[in-house]
């Protein structure tokens, strides 16, 4: 029998990784047999040159050129080396993966994907549907196609706010004067909208996630980040266990029925003690290594789920597991730097 | 020995982020057809630059959208937005179709009037309506959008000269979640001035009101802010029958869907981020339907979408003048059309796609107009294989708007063409030439010697 | 001249002096192969004719730019002396 080939995106592991080379960590831990395809987006992304990360590589059109692009040169690594599952780590990229959701399947492809609505739902845009309709606590937002009604912000919200971009990113602005400037910054990087955010204070936690699209959840481990880098990613962090965040995990996922991995981002507010929800990232997390040490092997579970297997169930996260990242000088072959260049693609002998 | 085929000779630095070239086989996209009709032999025919349309998704697109709408709702009316597009061929088809007529200027009016179309079809927006305009479209049974209430007292004014009750409907504006939030048309609904308004005509002794307009902005990727739209227009319409028994002919939701054109600042392509028209629909159809109406009545639903049914059907065809390098290294393409005949490059990243391809490597490239301005450029960037001068590019959607906002600057405007559902052409404006552009000047009779 | 620039036959160059590397087009390989051989550059357009299907002008300017090219990307610069 063939081995499963598992296609896993996102191999970009800078000081702001992508989740691409801790999901694949994470497969080879549960399934040492499995051959594994990386979907890199640049040449220099280190995830394509590692040791025992991907089989093979190939280069993909970024997702701003349309889900048409995407699903041609698919169309091409399929021929090469057939996918039997393909495991989307980026934000920007969902979008055009759910277009060409059917067309995968057909080619013996499996996902396990968050619904259209549901990605759609957890946009910063419309996250406040969350608190009308199922009373989670969200931040107030509002959502900025252009620049114009910046000046009036401070009719509508307190300040300080919080500036996001629509995929990442995100700036606490102390006047519309600073709104403004992330604005304009926001939205050259991400496009429109760009979302403004009622600024919570307290302790930020975060919890990786999946849910079986049905309002369950197949399992969760949470993290406080214990040291972050400039631009505020985890670069330590250390799993909690508290029930009232738990019970909190449980609700949202049950809401929101998602469907696939997600990291949400929780305030515990610092004013009166409430959870309120920030973010629900619709893909693994960077840290997402720590739930695997953590005794519940989420991206595997994705694998599983993609494959219309039962995942059995997973216990409680144990509190007190650590990661600490690192940094880490790889030599590569430049032949293989060569060979990506050129032809766009990398096979391990 | 026989030669190899040429390409032209390519070198590119590798950086990080570069974008890469592995997207192969759809990226390499060419355009050398138009409804069937070879673009080389259009340009032969017609020259370049040439705005071409298509017949065929004029009327296919108009058909989607009306079924959207009426196969959810039992009344719905469309009303196409002449500011969107308003050549008489263009007008003519959407009005064969079954549509009415949306002006926004005693201009526009005049050309629906011009066109056949009823008074009682034409729907009448707009800040400002001069009186005249105003008093003519009431004595025509134009359907009149009032924006303000100084308009409210004109109109108010008029009927009581014309002796009789004259209908009207009142612009409604309000918070549906998008920003910019476009509050400067029409009465405010949140304020309660919009009731205030309608209460006051509801008091008129010359005034009845029959309907309630809202257009909310313009390419709205979110059709959800029309459910809001539709329920707060309902909801406007239960307090008004309630205080003063008045109900309601129909409800107008204006236009702002969006075409499949993708905006400079959307980060992924219109063709992927746009809201199939059903969802619009489904957002607009159920909000109506599940509100309760005033004595059963339900209202007839009028829209008034020009870019969401227009914009794919219209092409610029030009073509290569030179290419150029920059200093850094950019590679830059100067064609034949600029800004001033596509003046919705300054918002939208459009296609820009070869007519033929023959091969080489592709590169990013500037693709300015012929302008002698510093703002002609038609796509900051955009992969293109190398051309030659006379190879031609379609840029693509460019059907709305452009017809309408273009500017006469220092060249003439193109023809338009439209291609027929049997692959007829047909120019449906020429070229311009010197005495449309001087023909509306005098020269004064001391400035007539030449020396 | 040459002797810091690898070219490989699928269009992957390498500038030993700087580290930077670089992607060329069939032709771009055939032209930089002849002047790294030694083909002197007002020879390159009759060379390009000789083996591609292509008229002499448009060899001829494709010619000038593409060494206009190179002298912009740093490529043929001579060596501080």
């Amino acid at each position: 029998m063939n081995p499963l080939r598992i296609a896993v995106t996102g191999l970009n592991a800078t000081d702001n990784p992508a989740p691409g080379v801790p999901v694949i960590r994470a497969l080879r831990a549960a399934s040492p047999s499995c051959e594994i395809v990386g979907l890199a987006y640049d040449a220099l992304d280190p995830g394509n040159y590692m040791s025992e990360i991907a089989d093979h590589v190939y280069l993909m059109p970024f997702p701003s050129h349309g889900a048409e692009m995407l699903l041609d040169r698919l169309r091409y690594v399929q021929e090469r080396t057939p996918l039997d599952v393909l495991l989307p780590t980026l934000d920007a990229e969902l979008p055009a993966y759910l277009k060409i959701q059917g067309a995968l399947r057909e080619m013996g492809i499996r996902m396990f994907l968050p619904s259209e609505e549901q990605l759609k739902l957890r946009s910063k845009a419309r996250l406040h549907e969350l608190r009308d309709k199922y009373g989670i606590e969200v931040p107030s937002a509002v959502a900025l196609s252009d620049s114009s009604p910046i000046h009036k912000l401070d009719r509508e919200m307190k300040f300080p706010v919080m500036v996001k971009g629509q995929f990442y990113d995100a700036h606490i602005a102390y006047s519309p004067m600073e709104v403004e400037a992330h604005f304009q910054r926001l939205r050259s990087k991400w496009g429109v909208p760009v979302v403004v955010q009622e600024f919570v204070s307290g302790e930020e936690l975060d919890i990786v996630a999946v849910g079986d699209g049905q309002g369950g959840l197949v399992g969760s481990v949470a993290m406080r980040k214990m040291q972050l880098t400039d631009k505020g990613k985890a670069w330590g962090g250390i799993t909690i266990h508290d029930a009232r965040l738990a019970a909190f995990v449980e609700k949202t996922m049950a809401a929101i029925r998602w469907r696939g991995p997600c990291e949400l981002e929780v305030m515990k507010s610092h004013d009166n003690g409430k959870l309120y929800l920030l973010e629900i990232n619709p893909r693994f997390p960077a840290w997402v290594y720590l739930s695997v040490a953590a005794g519940c092997n989420l991206p595997w579970a994705a694998v599983q789920l993609a494959l219309g297997e039962k995942v059995p169930p997973m216990p409680v996260a144990p509190a007190g597991v650590m990661f600490l990242r690192h940094s880490f000088d790889q030599i590569c072959d430049f032949s293989d730097y060569k060979a990506l260049t050129t032809q766009g693609e990398l096979h391990c002998s | 020995m026989s030669k190899l085929p040429y390409e032209r000779p390519t070198v590119v630095k590798h950086t990080s982020g570069l974008a890469n070239k592995f997207g192969r086989g759809s990226s390499r996209r060419t355009v050398p057809r138009i409804d069937g009709v070879a673009v080389s032999s259009l340009i032969e025919q017609y020259g370049s630059p040439l705005f071409v349309f298509s017949e065929h998704t004029l009327r296919m697109r108009y058909r989607e959208v009306h079924r959207a709408f009426s196969m959810r709702y039992p009344k719905v009316q469309l009303a196409w937005s002449y500011k969107t597009n308003y050549l008489d061929a263009i007008c003519r088809i959407y009005h064969q179709e079954g549509s009415f007529a949306e002006v926004v200027s005693e201009m526009e009016y005049e050309m629906a009037r011009r066109l056949g179309v009823p008074g009682e079809r034409i729907l009448f927006n707009g800040p400002y309506k001069p009186s005249d305009a105003l008093r003519r479209a009431f004595e025509e049974g134009a359907k009149v959008h009032l924006d303000h209430y100084d308009e409210l007292y004109e109109a108010e004014r008029i009927a009581r000269s014309l002796g009789r009750k004259v209908a009207v409907a009142i612009r409604v504006n309000m918070d549906t979640g998008i920003y910019p939030r476009w509050d400067r048309f029409g009465f405010n609904f949140d304020s309660g001035e919009a009731l205030d308004a309608a209460r006051r005509i509801a008091a008129s002794e010359h005034l009845v009101l029959t309907g309630l307009h809202c257009h909310i902005g313009t390419f709205i990727l979110e059709p959800e802010a029309y459910r809001k739209a539709a329920t707060n227009l309902a909801t406007l319409a239960r307090e008004l029958h309630k205080d003063s028994g008045t109900t309601l002919d129909y409800v107008d939701l204006g236009g702002g869907f969006a075409s499949r054109a993708t905006l400079h600042e959307q980060y992924a392509p219109g063709t992927d981020s746009t809201p199939p028209i059903d969802e619009y629909a489904e957002a607009i159809t159920s909000a109506l339907l599940a509100a309760s109406w005033p004595g059963g009545k339900m209202p007839t639903l009028y829209l008034e979408t020009g870019r969401a049914l227009v914009d794919e059907a219209g092409f610029l065809v030009t073509r290569v003048v030179g290419n150029k390098r920059l200093p850094g290294g950019a590679r830059a393409l100067v064609v034949d059309a600029g800004v001033s005949a596509l003046f919705t490059s300054f918002w939208y990243r459009h296609d820009v796609l070869p007519v033929e391809d023959r091969g080489g490597m592709l590169e990013e490239t500037v693709v300015y107009g012929p302008l002698c301005m510093n703002i002609d450029v038609v796509r900051p960037s955009v992969l293109l294989p190398p051309l030659e001068p006379g190879d031609a590019l379609v840029v693509r959607p460019v059907g709305a708007y452009n017809v309408t906002q273009w500017m006469q600057f220092i060249r003439y405007r193109p023809p338009v063409l439209l291609v027929g559902e049997d692959g007829q052409t047909d120019v449906i404006r020429r070229g311009e030439r010197i005495e449309d552009i001087k023909g509306p000047e005098e020269l004064p009779a001391r400035l007539k010697a030449e020396q | 001249m040459f002797a810091h620039l690898a070219l490989s036959e699928n269009g992957f160059l390498f500038d030993q002096r700087t580290g930077y590397s670089f992607s060329l087009s069939r032709t771009g390989v055939f032209l930089l192969r002849r002047l790294l051989d030694g083909t002197p550059p007002e020879q390159l357009a009759a060379a390009l004719r000789e083996t591609f299907e292509v008229d002499e002008q448009t060899a001829e300017r494709d010619a000038i730019q593409f060494l206009s090219r190179l002298k912009d990307l740093r490529l043929t610069e001579e060596e501080d002396r």
